[in-house]
């Protein structure tokens, strides 16, 4: 089995775990991806070099919907499944688009997973990630199950859907008190991290020491503080001078 | 929370069987847009869908550039863009690989779902910018995506583009299914050999506000088989939920639908199950009949495409014959041979893609 499955393998059965210890597993819950299409290089290879048609299995594993096709195999979803593409801010996107059916009340509970492999050669990924060179790339597959209900929660989450311009974003962390923490996404140029870390009065949550650059990673960062802090944090994401910006707070 | 209603309230499409004018011509004659390729694959006879020699970016840039003509906008800068697509840059990648013999030329930036985004974006500049890639639900779930985000007031104005260009990635991989039929398609017929892999590029602009020729999108749906990485659950469940959400987010009643357009790719394993699903729920049987077997199956521009002939059937009322139709499989569906001048008042749209990925959509006359 190919790696990119394999992530989300070894993550739904650790899910399952954890949704039947504490939630259940709801058969309507959605599924939501946020990901990339890639063409498994030995599809390719098979295509294009040696003229031969791809494997069936190898085709199918090289769609997007796939792996929300195993995931809600795997814990018996029927809900609809999506898989979200946004460079620059998929995860934003996918959880702006459950916050939304949400508050709309179209669903109870949302399953929202990024998954994303290393893939070779590493400066080509890097030119097209945006990153700079000497970000170490990583690998990963983050889930969250989102609900409207608060009782049971580990914490709530808030996506502020539009981006958020310089000034409006500089007053809004000048405004965050000490308790609150601050996370920046990993494109983010290091002088304004340095800008931001001077005027606040509040301590930044590393979780960058942990892992490597995929672009998924907030996923990442969510699920690290939701298991190792509480309180408030404020999560900066940067591509192409541009933010966004989520806000977790940890209950308990 | 108060909802909005959602319209769609200009629209474009080009397929291999023309612009939406040419391609409601053909439908209504039976007439399909489908040629026998012997060359693609050399040796082996398919049924494909191209509007080549026209680049494809540049189509994507004039269908666009035609939906925000026939708009009552100045220009996108405050609609939200939502492109649904399963194949993105790959046709453009394949392209270089063939003509270079390497990878190394390929820009991975334009080798991603995103290029159409980024390619209207940097021609239109919208407020923002998604894309979802579901394979053949692609761009059905980019119109619920959008009709969501407008219902609850986060946008005044989606535009939704489906985009899929003919590719050989695509064609080796339905090829290596057996589903590839070498014929021009025929679906929901007794004896049928397949589907048309073709290429689509549809461009809907969803708004809050009624306009003159306005259809209103009433309804969106969608669940998960999970019962097969392709093919559906052979009772239908997920094509039936599918729709029974649709109809209930539209809030109608099942009897209401006066045409089905189907998602009828023209394979055994989809038509016979769609046709289970809509034999079980519509008990009143509505006409039902699938445009593919005219512009073949454009996979994640579908959505979108149908969409167009959905909001046309319900301004002609006037529904389209199923092409190349001589005996149905399931008789117990209403296929119409001929086009049929009715009262419509109501579309439901149905697309469906590889891991029991299910999307209906619903659409009405505006009265």
């Amino acid at each position: 089995m190919h790696l990119l499955m394999m992530g989300a393998v070894i993550s739904r059965h650790c899910l399952r775990h954890k949704a039947e210890k504490f939630s259940g597993v709801l058969t309507d819950t959605y599924n939501w991806l946020c990901w990339e299409r890639i063409i498994l290089p030995e599809v390719r290879d098979q295509q294009y070099i040696d003229h031969q048609p791809p494997r069936p299995v190898d085709f199918i594993n090289s769609l997007s919907n796939t792996a929300g096709f195993y995931v809600g195999q795997h814990l018996g979803l029927n809900g609809k499944n999506l898989f979200l593409y946004h460079h620059g801010f998929p995860v934003q996107m996918a959880l702006i688009l459950a916050q939304n059916d949400l508050k709309l009340k179209k669903q109870r509970q949302i399953l929202v997973g990024g998954v994303d492999e290393l893939l070779e050669p590493v400066g080509y990924t890097k030119k097209f990630l945006g990153i700079c060179s000497d970000l170490q790339l990583g690998e990963g597959s983050n889930w969250l199950t989102l609900r409207n209900e608060k009782e049971g929660a580990l914490a709530s989450i808030d996506i502020m859907p539009e981006e958020i311009g310089f000034k409006e974003l500089f007053a809004l962390v000048e405004g965050l008190d000490s308790k609150s923490r601050l996370a920046f996404g990993m494109r983010m140029p290091p002088e304004d991290v340095a800008v931001f870390m001077e005027h606040t009065v509040c301590a930044r949550f590393d979780y960058e020491s942990h892992c490597g650059y995929y672009e998924t990673v907030p996923l990442y960062a969510i699920n690290r503080f939701i298991e190792h802090e509480k309180g408030s944090l404020l999560f900066i994401d940067y591509f192409e001078k541009r933010y966004r910006v989520m806000t977790l707070s940890v209950f308990g | 929370m108060s909802k909005s209603r959602v319209y769609v309230n200009a629209y474009e499409s080009l397929s291999c069987a023309g612009n939406t004018a040419q391609l409601m011509d053909a439908a209504y004659a039976a007439r399909s847009g489908i040629t026998i390729n012997t060359s693609y694959m050399p040796g082996i006879p398919v049924g494909l869908g191209s509007f080549a020699p026209d680049d494809f970016f540049s189509s994507l840039n004039e269908i666009v550039r035609q939906v925000l003509d026939r708009s009552d906008l100045d220009n996108f800068h405050d609609t939200l863009l939502i492109v649904g697509s399963s194949v993105g840059g790959i046709a453009q990648s394949e392209e270089i690989f063939f003509r270079d013999r390497s990878y190394k030329n390929i820009d991975p930036a334009r080798h991603a779902i995103s290029v159409i985004s980024d390619t209207l974006n940097k021609a239109f500049r919208f407020k923002d910018s998604r894309s979802i890639s579901t394979a053949c639900t692609s761009s059905a779930n980019a119109m619920m995506m959008a009709q969501r985000l407008l219902e609850l007031g986060a946008y005044e104005n989606v535009l939704v583009v489906g985009a899929d260009a003919l590719c050989y990635t695509t064609v080796c991989g339905f090829h290596a299914l057996g589903v590839l039929s070498p014929e021009v398609c025929t679906p929901f017929q007794k004896e049928r050999l397949g589907m048309n892999v073709a290429e689509g590029i549809a461009a809907l602009l969803l708004q809050t506000s009624l306009k003159e020729g306005s259809v209103e999108l009433c309804g969106s749906g969608g669940s998960s088989d999970a019962f097969h990485i392709t093919n559906p659950d052979p009772e239908a469940r997920g094509a039936i939920a599918s729709m029974r959400n649709a109809l209930e987010n539209a809030g109608i009643k099942a009897d209401e639908i006066g045409y089905v357009n189907a998602h009828g790719t023209g394979t055994q394993a989809n038509d016979a199950v769609e046709s289970l699903a809509v034999q079980t729920l519509f008990k009143h049987m509505p006409y039902i009949s699938s445009t593919k077997a005219i512009t073949g199956h454009t996979l994640g521009a579908a959505g979108a495409l149908e969409a167009v002939v959905s909001c046309e059937v319900l301004k002609r009322q006037k529904i389209p014959p199923q092409s190349g139709l001589e005996i149905a499989e399931n008789g117990e569906i209403n296929l119409p041979y001929s086009t049929v001048e009715t009262q419509v008042d109501y579309v439901i749209s149905n697309s469906f893609a590889f891991g029991g990925n299910n999307t209906s959509l619903v659409f009405g006359a505006v009265k």
